[in-house]
């Protein structure tokens, strides 16, 4: 690919979009985030419609997914993109307040790549979002698709 | 309620069963009084019949004696010899006993006018004779003329037929009387056996009827006491239910509650992850332009909310292993509690630790809740061991078919046994957050996961010289809490 993939954060939450930024500025990933900020959004985003609809930027190289969203949630979004399939194989990592069993289940069986619960110092956070950032964007690998 | 039907309906009952009981005893007493007045009036009988035989004998008795009399008389009118009078005298002294004898005996008028139709006759008799004898014996011979024998003999004749008479009345009596005894007897008989018969009749009619009648109250009773019974069973139906409302109300209740309690965590949970993250990048874009008091507020304000969130986080653990389902399964609690001790240590690295596991068994328990009770116990020992130069904490086990008993012991601080009671409560802590960091939460979730599996929790220790944790995992599946 003869450019960086994008990197999609569905986040709500300001603050977090702007720790999650801060984070990742030492990677020199800041640029290539686009935040949306509630699940309708994310689908829109991904799917390429309504406000994305002339979206040039192809698939994310993976995307940084909330489970407390307005409109639509986290885990229904993940069960929309799996469904799709151009978008399917796009990961996707759940990074999350929530430790409860019954999202962590739900959002496996849904195909997350991963799942990260949000640690409160900050030290531990930006070191996960980094590790998360590195690892995702810039080693993994994903199968060409058809767009 | 029936409820009062039930004693009236015991007296009832008590009364039939007097009834029963009383009325053939009744009837069996009066058969009793009969026959025993039959039997007095037989013995009666009986005393007249010996009376009647010592009447006849006494009758013969006294006619031989006046022919005694007699024939002495006439042998010695006859004869002149004074030993022909031996019979008369006798006869002379003892005819008046034999009448007396006679009178003394139960007669009717008549034999009695015939018995002193006999003295009155005997009288005139002896008269006779005496004077005969009077003149024979002087020699007078009128006594010839006197002695018309034939005379005598009339008075003799009259005496012996009036002895007859009472004779003949006396025999007649007695066997009135002993047909009358016989009678009586076969009356008694029959009449006995006729009303054994009646009163069999009449018991067996009563007793029926009374028990038929028992039988009607019983069969109320039953009736009444089933109706009690549906009722018992309706009302312990719906105290049941009650009961089953109430537990669901309550279960829903502490749902509730752990919901709030995790809703508020989780919700007090991002704030604090922003304020620790901003006061973080605050310090780090301060890093040289502020001076040291402010970077040091800066780090205090980073070190506070990182305790903040390690309170919260074991909230939301202790919340969430009263709500999650436990599903026991075979585990090898040697292997985990090794592999717990890798955990901790990597808190710990650097300390001296001499760690004794003995053989541990397979229990049946919730793998990943029983990890947790080992992570608290062994970070717990590590923590409050940390002022010794060697700490040295044990895991041990005794097991039992029925029960796992596990201890954790260590030579650290331990505790004030005063205050034992309060250490497995949340947010109990018996030493200070300067101290040893925590938030008095490990031990209260231990408790809660090892209450869900059935079993329980204790501690024991002394200041300054240590302490051990036990706890037990039943083998049968516990009730879930």
């Amino acid at each position: 690919m003869d450019y960086a993939q994008r990197i999609l954060l569905v986040e709500d939450s300001r603050d977090d979009v702007e720790l999650v930024t801060a984070a990742l500025d030492a990677s020199h990933l800041t640029d290539r985030i686009d935040v949306v900020r509630d699940g309708a959004a994310a689908l829109d985003y991904l799917e390429c419609r309504g406000a994305y609809e002339r979206r040039t930027t192809g698939a994310p190289a993976f995307v940084l997914l909330d489970l407390k969203l307005p409109k639509i949630g986290g885990l229904e979004v993940l069960q929309r993109l799996r469904a799709n399939p151009v978008l399917r194989t796009v990961p996707v990592v759940v990074l999350t307040s929530s430790r409860e069993e019954s999202d962590l289940l739900r959002a496996y069986d849904l195909g997350t790549n991963a799942y990260v619960v949000k640690p409160v110092p900050f030290d531990d956070f930006a070191r996960a979002v980094r590790e998360i950032g590195t690892f995702w964007a810039t080693l993994n690998v994903t199968p060409p698709r058809r767009n | 309620m029936s409820s009062t039907a039930t004693p009236f309906t015991g007296i009832a009952f008590r009364q039939r069963l007097t009834r029963v009981l009383i009325v053939p005893m009744l009837l069996i007493t009066a058969i009793a009084t009969v026959l025993a007045a039959v039997v007095l009036r037989l013995s009666t009988l009986s005393r007249a019949a010996a009376a009647s035989e010592r009447a006849i004998a006494e009758v013969n008795l006294l006619e031989r004696r006046l022919i005694d009399a007699e024939t002495g008389t006439r042998g010695f009118l006859q004869f002149g010899e004074e030993e022909f009078l031996e019979p008369k005298h006798s006869a002379d002294r003892d005819i008046p006993i034999s009448m007396e004898a006679l009178r003394g005996e139960a007669l009717d008028a008549e034999q009695r006018r015939q018995s002193d139709q006999v003295a009155e006759v005997y009288a005139r008799w002896a008269g006779m004779s005496g004077a005969a004898v009077a003149m024979r014996r002087a020699g007078d011979s009128r006594y010839a003329a006197l002695d018309t024998g034939i005379e005598r003999k009339h008075l003799m004749d009259d005496m012996r037929r009036s002895l007859q008479v009472i004779r003949d009345r006396e025999t007649v009596r007695a066997a009135d009387r002993a047909a009358q005894a016989a009678t009586m007897t076969r009356r008694t008989v029959v009449v006995t056996l006729a009303v054994a018969i009646a009163v069999g009749v009449v018991i067996g009619t009563f007793t029926r009827r009374e028990l038929r009648r028992l039988g009607g109250t019983y069969q109320v009773t039953l009736a009444e006491m089933e109706t009690n019974t549906a009722q018992l069973e309706t009302l312990t139906a719906s105290l049941e239910q009650r009961v089953e409302e109430r537990t669901r109300q309550w279960q829903q209740a502490n749902q509730e509650l752990e919901a709030f309690t995790y809703s508020v965590s989780h919700d007090l949970r991002a704030p604090l992850r922003h304020i620790s993250g901003f006061s973080q990048l605050l310090g780090e874009a301060m890093e040289r332009s502020a001076s040291p008091q402010v970077r040091h507020y800066v780090s205090r304000i980073v070190q506070r909310t990182h305790e903040a969130g390690q309170l919260i986080d074991d909230l939301l653990a202790f919340s969430r292993t009263g709500r999650v389902e436990v599903v026991r399964t075979r585990v090898d609690s040697e292997t985990l509690v090794r592999s717990v001790v890798d955990s901790v240590m990597a808190d710990g690295a650097g300390r001296g630790v001499e760690w004794s596991i003995g053989s541990l068994p397979v229990v049946d328990a919730d793998p990943a809740l029983l990890r947790i009770v080992f992570t608290n116990l062994l970070s717990n020992a590590l923590k409050y061991t940390r002022p010794r130069a060697i700490a040295t904490i044990a895991v041990r086990a005794t097991h039992g078919p029925a029960i796992t008993t596990f201890s954790v012991e260590d030579n650290g601080v331990g505790f004030d046994m005063q205050y034992g009671d309060k250490l497995f409560g949340v947010f109990q802590r018996l030493h200070g957050a300067d101290e040893f960091d925590g938030t008095g939460i490990g031990l209260a979730t231990v408790k809660r996961i090892v209450a869900r599996h059935g079993g329980e929790t204790w501690a024991e220790g002394a200041l300054d010289r240590g302490a051990t944790f036990w706890f037990t995992i039943p083998a049968t599946a516990g009730r879930e809490l």
